[in-house]
């Protein structure tokens, strides 16, 4: 591997890994908080990623506008998803993991049943003729995804440590019983937990489809590496969830260069390697161990 | 240890769950079958046909298009009383492009009285029912391109289309001795079609004394291929060409002119009005193709134009007439072989064809190739348009 494509690659992985950051965090919080591994969380970034490109690419809606929109609504949805599975969570943890299956069987057909299964062409929202440094050329693009994740991600921080119920989300994640004797309403902060985890898995959707293409694989495809890559990174930590994120990323894309199909069987032989020997994940603490 | 215990329990039931979501999300196809028979006796009062091919998931587009072309003829057909007062009826089945349920599905029609069957547009599901066809005697008419479909030894099987060799053939042809252009990157997936591409068009190369310099392959399920293409810009080739269906091949153009790959772009009979719509028409631009179709061409495609148009509102195109000629070829073959409709005998009659098509001149020979003639196209302006 010479040093172009070394580094060609390596802006490649960071940028796609800025996605799979985003989908890891959404699957971390609700974790964190309510001790459940979300398995609609691929499903709502791909009901996101329809409802945006939907606005842009069919209503002309400026991009931004669009990620916006597609927020908004399946941030909506993330807070009914919790409303559905509250009666479910009171009974055992697993019932609403199964749940939560549910829904996302249910978000993929009626995604199917309104978009039929073709997919969408997405074009650019900017110009994107390449910057030209020696031998390198970054896709302007590519830049755009990464510093936007790391906008979101920042925002996100400054929600969680400054605010007041960001504070209340966290403290009601941390200690469930204590937040209820202090008068604090668990459910909603679970909601928005889920509504919030959903928001970021919407905006990586929509970003990420100029790149791919929106199609009901999507789910999968992206959703199931996020997954990964929030256990590789320590399920629950949202600084693991960026590292696997962006470790699986550049992990894929540089495997890529050497062995290309290969490249997905090598990067999850590494994740088992990994959680072989540190079963916590990257940076995974053992406190928010709570199944 | 009580909690221990109950731990590893959830364990386990959460690694079953996921196993789960990740089997749910890719069973999201259905196959349903349009019109299936109710009685079958055997002077019924319809000839049936059947149609296996992907009408969902990313490849669905193939399936629609052959459907599309020969729905235009049997309509046509039944409208004017038949064949011979008997109509034809059209057993549509999706495969989801998955060989395994291709294969299912011509198990299933085979037992169901058709005298032929057009299965399927794709090569990887063509290749996985040759058997099952052949084994049951019944005539299989297919688009797909792979060479190796006609060399297993089915008696049956019957393309209404040039093969690989012959596409890639004309491409190598123009690209090396017509543009003079010797430093060429290959990039192709690793299914049945890719792997076509792959083998002939490196073939037809070496033929003209020519070693790619670049020769990457992805798995046809890939969005992302910026690793590759980062390879083939280290070597810096004057032509890129791409062996993958219509929305990879338009993923790739994308995301080669976003890492600054300058090389002129060439591809096979995948850049369709798909490949131009997944690139972006300005992206698409100048993209140069082998094809068997040039809206437009002569009175004959412009016939057939306008047909497309008022029975679908879409524009006639490649795919599409492909599947009329086939369809047109084996109602032919019917009516010759009238009133004896059983497999030997309609296999007989297509290979005694002398067809002029809107895709070309076709004369199945003894292993099913009809025809060995492809055009060298250029997209310009979002539209297929003629070079040689």
């Amino acid at each position: 591997m010479n040093g172009t494509v070394l580094i060609q690659s390596l802006i490649g992985g960071l940028g796609i890994g800025s996605i799979y950051a985003l989908v890891a965090i959404g699957y971390s919080l609700v974790y964190r908080t309510m001790g459940l591994a979300n398995f609609a969380h691929g499903n709502i970034l791909m009901v996101g990623a329809y409802i945006g490109t939907v606005f842009y690419v069919s209503m002309h809606t400026n991009f931004i506008i669009a990620i916006i929109i597609s927020s908004i609504l399946i941030g909506i949805l993330g807070m009914v998803m919790e409303r559905i599975l509250r009666p479910l969570g009171k009974m055992d943890l697993i019932y609403m993991m199964l749940g939560t299956l549910g829904i996302g069987i249910v978000l993929q057909n009626l995604a199917i049943i309104i978009w039929g299964t073709d997919g969408i062409a997405v074009q650019y929202p900017i110009k994107n003729e390449p910057w030209v440094i020696g031998n390198i050329s970054i896709s302007p693009y590519t830049l755009v995804i990464i510093c936007a994740s790391a906008t979101v991600v920042l925002a996100l921080q400054f929600f969680l440590h400054k605010t007041k119920l960001g504070l209340a989300m966290r403290s009601s994640a941390q200690e469930k019983e204590m937040s209820l004797v202090l008068g604090m309403n668990v459910n909603l902060m679970n909601a928005l937990t889920l509504g919030l985890g959903s928001v970021l898995a919407a905006i990586a959707g929509v970003m990420v489809g100029p790149v791919f293409y929106v199609s009901p694989d999507m789910s999968s495809s992206v959703g199931i590496i996020g997954f990964a890559a929030a256990i590789l990174g320590g399920f629950g930590s949202i600084p693991g969830a960026i590292i696997g994120g962006l470790t699986f990323g550049v992990l894929q894309t540089m495997v890529a260069t050497q062995v290309s199909e290969w490249s997905q069987v090598i990067a999850f032989v590494i994740f088992v390697f990994v959680l072989i020997i540190k079963p916590s994940g990257i940076v995974g603490e053992r406190v928010v161990d709570k199944i | 240890m009580k909690n221990k215990r109950k731990s590893i329990f959830k364990g386990m039931i959460l690694s079953t769950l996921a196993v789960l979501a990740l089997t749910a999300c890719n069973s999201q196809g259905k196959s349903n079958t349009s019109k299936s028979s109710g009685s079958s006796t055997k002077d019924s009062k319809v000839i049936k046909i059947a149609q296996i091919g992907p009408f969902s998931g990313n490849a669905a587009s193939f399936g629609n298009w052959d459907n599309q072309g020969i729905m235009l003829v049997v309509d046509e057909v039944n409208k004017n009383g038949g064949i011979h007062g008997k109509k034809i009826e059209v057993i549509k089945i999706d495969d989801q492009a998955n060989p395994t349920v291709a294969v299912n599905a011509a198990q299933k029609v085979v037992n169901q009285n058709i005298v032929a069957a057009f299965a399927t547009p794709l090569s990887t599901g063509t290749l996985a029912t040759l058997q099952v066809f052949d084994q049951a005697k019944i005539p299989q008419l297919t688009a797909g391109q792979d060479t190796s479909i006609t060399t297993k030894g089915s008696k049956y099987i019957f393309r209404y289309n040039a093969n690989s060799a012959a596409y890639t053939k004309t491409a190598a042809d123009y690209i090396v001795n017509k543009l003079g252009k010797k430093k060429i990157a290959i990039i192709t997936n690793s299914g049945a079609y890719g792997k076509g591409e792959r083998d002939s068009f490196t073939k037809a190369l070496k033929e003209f004394g020519v070693e790619p310099i670049a020769d990457e392959v992805v798995t046809p399920d890939a969005k992302d291929f910026t690793a590759q293409l980062t390879n083939i810009k280290a070597k810096n080739p004057e032509v890129l060409y791409m062996g993958t269906e219509n929305i990879q091949m338009g993923l790739i153009t994308k995301q080669a002119i976003a890492l600054g790959l300058k090389a002129q772009r060439a591809g096979g009979s995948a850049a369709d009005p798909i490949f131009v719509k997944t690139a972006g028409v300005e992206n698409a631009e100048g993209t140069i193709f082998t094809t068997q179709y040039i809206p437009d061409a002569d009175e004959k495609t412009k016939e057939f134009n306008e047909a497309v148009k008022a029975k679908y509102g879409i524009e006639g195109e490649f795919h599409i007439a492909k599947a009329y000629d086939g369809a047109m070829m084996l109602v032919e073959a019917l009516k010759n072989a009238y009133p004896n409709l059983d497999g030997e005998t309609v296999a007989k009659e297509l290979r005694k064809l002398n067809y002029s098509g809107i895709t070309g001149d076709y004369k199945f020979d003894e292993t099913g190739e009809g025809t060995d003639k492809a055009q060298m196209a250029v997209i310009k302006d979002g539209k297929a348009t003629l070079l040689q």
